[in-house]
Formats: C-alpha cells, structure tokens, sequence
C-alpha cells in the first residue's frame, strides 16, 4: 500500500509546494529523511498553500485526494479512513519501515490461525468478519428474558438506563447543538454499526464477568436482537420482527445495513487540522478581534458561579459532560 | 533576567519608592517606567548591590537560626524500604478523580496532579488512570501476544521472546482525548489537576511494533491493525498501518522500569501523538486485516459529535497543546512583584516549536522561553517572567509546533465544532487573575471566553 500512496502523496506535495519546491517533479523530494520530513511541513504550514485554512470538512469529506482528507478514495462515507496524505513524514517513516529488509529473529513461536478462536477470537468487524455462522441465535423473546437477568440492573428494564448508566436506545432525534446538554447517544440515534453492539456485548458485558459462558453466542445475538428492537429498530431489511423472531448474525448484517443507512451517513473522517489559530500579537503586534476573547474582542468571558455564603466557586458539579 | 529586571527598576527608582516594601516598591518601579507593565530590560552588567536592591527596606531576621530537629537523631538506614517512596511530606500530591464523571470506579478515570509536577516526566504513581473494565492483575509467565490476520506465519510470543527483540526508549506524552471534555459547556472545574489531568509524560521502551509485524510476515496491503487488550473489556481499537508500521511501541517499561498495572502491565501498545485510548493495556494480541473493527471504542464513544449533529470518528491524534501550569486556580497570587509562569506544551504532530504567553485575552502575547528538552510529540515546558502590577489578568498560553499549527481560542473551536464534541477540545484555557485591589485579591479562576 504504501508504494502507491508514496506516488500519489509525492505528487500531492509537489501539487502542494509548486513554487517552493521549484524544479521537483513527482518523484523529486527525495534526498534524507530528515529533508524529506521538513519538506511536507513547510508545504502544511505555508499560507501561501493554503491560505488561511486547510480546507473545510466538506471540502475533505467530498474530496479524498485533499492533502488534509483522512477519507479514503471510494469509501467516502467514512467506512475507512487513514492518516491524510498531507502527513508525508507518517507515510515516509512507515514506508521505509515496511519496506526495509526483515531477516527473522525467531523469537515467536508459530500458530495457526485456526488456534485462535473464543475468546481469542471475539472481534467482530464492521463487515461481518468472525461473526457466528448463520442459525446460531435465538429468539428475541429470549433476548429479552437474558437482558432482564443480566443487563437490565444497569441498563434499565427497557434499556433506557438507571442513573449514571446511560440509556441504550431512544434518545432524541435532532443530535444538533441547541446550547442545551449534550443529547444521549444511543444506538437509535448514534452507534453507526450494530454489528459493534454484538461485538460489544460479548467482548466486555456483563460488565462484571464478560463473554459470560451461560450466555453464549447465541445467547449475545438474541440479546442485540432484542436491544434492536426495543430501540425501534422493528423492520428489518422489509421484515417486520417481532418477539418470535429468530436473531442470528443473518439477521444482524442485515440490521446493520439499516443502521449504517440511518446513523453511519453521519459519520465523517476527522477533518483536522480545520480549526486553528495564528502566531499574532507578538513584538508590538496586536492580534484580529477574532482571535482575542470572546471573538470579538471584547472581555467577556463565563465564569462559575459564587457561592453566596462561602464566596467561592461554586462549580457545576453535577452536569455529566 | 531576573538581574537585569531589577537593575532596570533600580534604575527607575524614586525617593517615595525606596521606602515602600519589596513588592510594593516593585509595583512602583514599573509604575515610574511609564506604565509598562511587562517591561523587558536592556542589557547591562551584573551589579551585586543591584541585584539584592529589591530586598532594601525588608524586615531582617536576626534571632540565631534554631537547630533543626532532624539534627538530633539518627536517620533511618539502608533498604528500609526496598522500594523508594516519596518523602511523607509529599503525601498530598496524588492522582485524583471527581466521583461525579464516572458511574464507578471500574470503568473509570483519575488525573495527574498537573500543578505539583515537575519537568516532563510524569512520576509512574502519578500517571493518569483510565480502566474500561478494572485493573486486571497479569502474571507475566502466562502472558501470551498473538499476530494473526494478513500475515504470513501468525506467531505467538512469550514475554521472555518480546524482550528479546531490538528495544528503543522514547519519551511521549500520552493524553485522553477526553482531556477538557467537562469545559465544552462553560467552566466546570477550577484546578488544572481536572481540566488537563488525563495526560502524562513518561519515557516508555520496548520494540517497535514495525519489526513484531515484519517477524511474523506482514501483507504489505493490509491496511489496520487491530490490538486487543486482555483487560475485562477487551480493549479494542483500530490502528491504520501507517500509524502502526511509523513509531508505534510495543512497550514492557516505563521509566526505567515493568509497566505499572495501572498503565498495562505487562505490555501495552504506544502510539505516539494518538489519544490514549489507542494505547491499549495488556496487549494480547494484533489483528492485521483490511478492515477497520468500527468497535463501539471508536464509534459511539471516542467520537465527536459536532454542533449540525454529525460525527467524527477516526480522529486518532491529539492536536498542538498548552496550559499554564502556575500560576494557576490551585494558587494565589500574594501580591504584585515578580512571578514566573510555568506550563506543559504538546502536540500530537511533532515537536513544540514556540509558546506565547497572553495576560490580555489574548489582544498582545509575549514568547515564552521553553526550559526542558524539545521532544518529538512529548511534554515541553516554559516558562515566561513577568512583573504582575496587581491588576487584573487573563491568563492564556497558546502552543505553535513544527507544523505551524497554532493552539486555537474556545470561541473559535465552538464556532467549527458546538460545544457537544466531548473529545479532542485543545483551545487555549483562561486564568483569571483578581486584581489586588480587588474584594478577591490574587485569587485565580478558571473563566472561560
């Protein structure tokens, strides 16, 4: 992977420098290591490249071959992401690692691959991968009646939470800033892939003994069926389910395309650097109101509030970030 | 500096001023020097008289200096502790946690005590804790780390086998991303023990997760790499491959020695500059594959989700960094005079390259000098010198590294981002200085523009 990205980023970064790097062509920054290395970062830090921003996170999303998208090309939509081709010293130094010569030091013992099972093999990936051959499930009902005895004293009888523990499902719809606090992330409105609640549940709950034999694999899926279910995900692939429903992992790819389509659109790659700030106010200088209290220029800042009686601060402890 | 601040002041001496006391003969000196407060002396020669004129007028002490009491008695002798502790005067200095942040202590988080640290290597028994599942206690002799996936010959290796190998030693930070998370709403805390406390500093060996992936056959296709922990949640994430084949560290120690439980005993992955989340405890094993886990750790937790209501995920590095360490809430300021700022800078991305200190919010700033080694994607410190008038400040440091990335203010991350992210929140943070004055004379607030 990395001979193809080098091209592509050399050509990105001699796209990028075009007048500072006079005379290079797609194959040129390549004396030292460490020349290399100070090559891209003049080409991130120069505003004559690029300007005053890196670019807008819709800028990134759409645009993969950005210097600064971490979105890769085909998969926009965030199923894969990477270090942004702008990062020419990460790809130079992992380059040069995968392709510097390996002669085998013979500390390892060998295993297969078919050794690395149960536990060992608990990481259900986004596509499917390890997950439980189809048939191995059950119903939802069941589901219900394992989340009631050993779920449900955290997370609620209908999953919607008890105190410090959150709810699983519902919450509300908008997930837009309103000032007010933060909306409750939940598998209706949030979690991307439902495959991960599956991988989840079995890899780390109940919180106190995971992958907890009396459950089993299929004891997992019902459970996630359920939790599904409960959480208003009723139709799946154009099914209706209902408590009889068996759920096993054919089931769960299918839910999790649904749920891919209705929570992972949302998702994007990390699209920093797209917020930072500038080196002014130095030697005499004065810094742009923007950039000098509250945006504007003025000293207007919030504070903790004062305890009438003590006069000290009287932080707002009991908000949960 | 120091010395020829003070020359500066003798030289700016009145009649009136000789009799007032240090600080307030000081505050005067600057006062005479036309109102500039952060006044930076011309160079001039060492003067001894000139040097302790700041002391003239100072009550003297002149009772004999008493025997101090440890003088009388024996001190205690070799190995009566086989393992140091610090002195029991220091017993205040302690990782901490607010009982409100977290359900239990299981899956949970304490922070590094920020303003009684020095330098840029975090203590091991003052390194941030962040468990997903209880502190799981490994014998060594059993631990196991598995490579499978893409890879020609999946392997595994003893702990015994993994020393073996080549070593480096590097000195990283490492950082929780949800480092700040409380102060997207407005201030919340008023100690830098809770805004910046889930980070620490710390010189971490072992080899190279580079050569572990080669030794067993790497695909040079494969595109992640996948670490579980072997902790009770089975700490999982997804590393993409250049991350894991650049500096990632496969580590057994931390400052010089095993890893403490608390930081993954008895290895743990580092990912230099990424969030801490990454650097999963008790590796026990490396997938190599060409698709990412999507794990809940990296989907509906560790991502951020923006004020028009969509998320980011993947956002694996912790951006340039900085906070002034002291003055700071867990202080008072005790009068104008000479003060010394000191703080922590860092960035995922590299080295620090400079830290400019504001008193006004940010309209001028002043270079700090940066006074500890300069580090790839570590701890750097500063400090700036100043003599405080007594008004009131608005303390800020703002850190540039080699990238040219600039540390940003709050109201210019909210502007892009809401105040719902929870995670990677890097904007410069604001001690209020009270005026002397003032009803609140030197008191320091965390305040938020």
């Amino acid at each position: 992977m990395f001979n193809s990205k080098k091209t592509m980023i050399a050509g990105l970064v001699a796209l990028a420098a075009g007048a500072t790097l006079t005379g290079c062509n797609e194959t040129a920054p390549k004396a030292s290591a460490a020349e290399a290395s100070d090559v891209s970062r003049i080409a991130y830090l120069d505003p004559a490249i690029h300007g005053d921003k890196f670019g807008t996170r819709e800028e990134k999303r759409n645009n993969p071959d950005h210097p600064y998208s971490s979105e890769v090309a085909g998969e926009t939509g965030s199923d894969q992401c990477r270090t942004p081709s702008g990062f020419t010293e990460v790809w130079d130094s992992a380059e040069k690692h995968m392709n510097s010569a390996h002669s085998t030091y013979g500390y390892g013992q060998p295993i297969s691959e078919s050794a690395i099972t149960g536990d060992w093999r608990l990481s259900a990936l986004g596509d499917g991968t390890n997950l439980p051959p189809e048939g191995v499930g059950d119903t939802i009902a069941r589901g219900e009646e394992l989340f009631q005895m050993y779920c449900a004293a955290c997370h609620g009888e209908f999953a919607e939470g008890n105190g410090h523990y959150l709810p699983l499902a519902g919450g509300p719809t908008d997930m837009t800033d309103n000032g007010g606090p933060m909306p409750v992330k939940t598998i209706s409105n949030y979690w991307p892939y439902a495959i991960s609640w599956f991988d989840y549940a079995r890899r780390a709950m109940p919180f106190f003994q995971p992958n907890h034999p009396d459950i089993g694999d299929a004891g997992y899926l019902a459970i996630t069926g359920w939790v599904a279910y409960t959480g208003g995900y009723t139709t799946i692939d154009g099914q209706e389910i209902d408590e009889d429903t068996f759920f096993d992992s054919k089931l769960l790819v299918k839910l999790n395309e649904e749920v891919k389509a209705k929570n992972n659109v949302n998702y994007f790659c990390d699209p920093r650097p797209e917020v930072h700030n500038v080196r002014c106010g130095l030697n005499g200088d004065k810094c742009p109101d923007a950039v000098v209290g509250n945006g504007k220029g003025e000293i207007k800042f919030k504070e903790a509030l004062i305890n009438p009686v003590t006069g000290l601060p009287q932080y707002n402890t009991n908000q949960r970030p | 500096m120091t010395d020829q601040n003070i020359e500066h002041k003798v030289a700016q001496q009145t009649p009136e001023s000789a009799t007032q006391t240090r600080r307030a003969f000081l505050k005067g000196g600057v006062a005479v020097a036309g109102g500039v407060m952060f006044s930076q002396a011309a160079s001039a020669g060492y003067d001894p008289k000139a040097a302790v004129a700041g002391y003239e007028g100072q009550k003297e002490i002149t009772d004999p200096l008493a025997r101090p009491v440890e003088r009388n008695k024996l001190g205690y002798g070799v190995r009566t502790y086989p393992y140091g502790m610090p002195s029991k005067y220091e017993d205040h200095v302690q990782r901490r946690t607010l009982d409100w942040l977290t359900p239990d202590t299981y899956a949970s988080i304490t922070m590094s005590p920020l303003h009684q640290l020095h330098g840029i290597i975090t203590p091991n028994g003052l390194h941030f804790e962040r468990y997903h599942g209880g502190m799981p206690e490994i014998d060594p002799k059993e631990h196991k780390l598995v490579i499978h996936g893409l890879v020609e010959r999946p392997l595994v290796f003893t702990m015994e086998d993994l020393k073996k190998f080549p070593a480096v030693s590097r000195i990283h930070f490492i950082e929780c991303p949800a480092n700040g998370a409380m102060e997207w709403k407005g201030v919340q805390v008023d100690s830098v023990q809770w805004t910046h406390g889930m980070m620490s500093c710390s010189e971490w060996t072992g080899v190279k997760l580079s050569t572990l992936l080669k030794e067993a056959g790497v695909d040079p296709k494969a595109s992640w790499v996948i670490p579980e922990g072997s902790d009770a949640s089975a700490m999982s994430r997804s590393i993409p491959m250049e991350i894991a084949m650049d500096d990632t560290i496969v580590a057994w120690a931390q400052n010089g020695e095993a890893l403490r439980n608390e930081q993954g005993y008895p290895i743990r992955l580092v990912p230099p500059g990424c969030e801490g989340n990454m650097w999963v405890k008790h590796l026990r094993r490396l997938y190599v594959t060409n698709e990412p886990l999507q794990h809940r750790e990296e989907t509906s937790k560790y991502s951020e989700l923006y004020g028009d209501g969509s998320a980011v995920r993947f956002s694996w590095v912790n951006e340039c960094n900085s906070v002034i360490t002291y003055p700071s809430p867990d202080f008072k300021m005790d009068g104008p005079g000479r003060y010394v700022v000191k703080g922590i800078a860092y960035s995922g991305r590299g080295k620090i390259k400079n830290v400019d200190i504001t008193m006004d919010g940010g309209r001028t700033y002043h270079e700090a000098t940066l006074t500890s080694h300069v580090l790839d994607k570590a701890w750097t410190r500063f400090e700036y010198e100043f003599d405080w008038d007594g008004s009131e400040l608005f303390l800020q440091s703002r850190a540039t590294d080699e990238t040219g990335y600039t540390q940003p203010q709050a109201p210019q991350l909210r502007e892009k981002r809401g105040t719902n992210p929870v995670y990677h929140r890097n904007a410069m943070v604001t001690w209020r200085v009270h005026a002397w004055n003032s009803d609140r004379a030197g008191v320091i607030d965390n305040v938020q523009f």
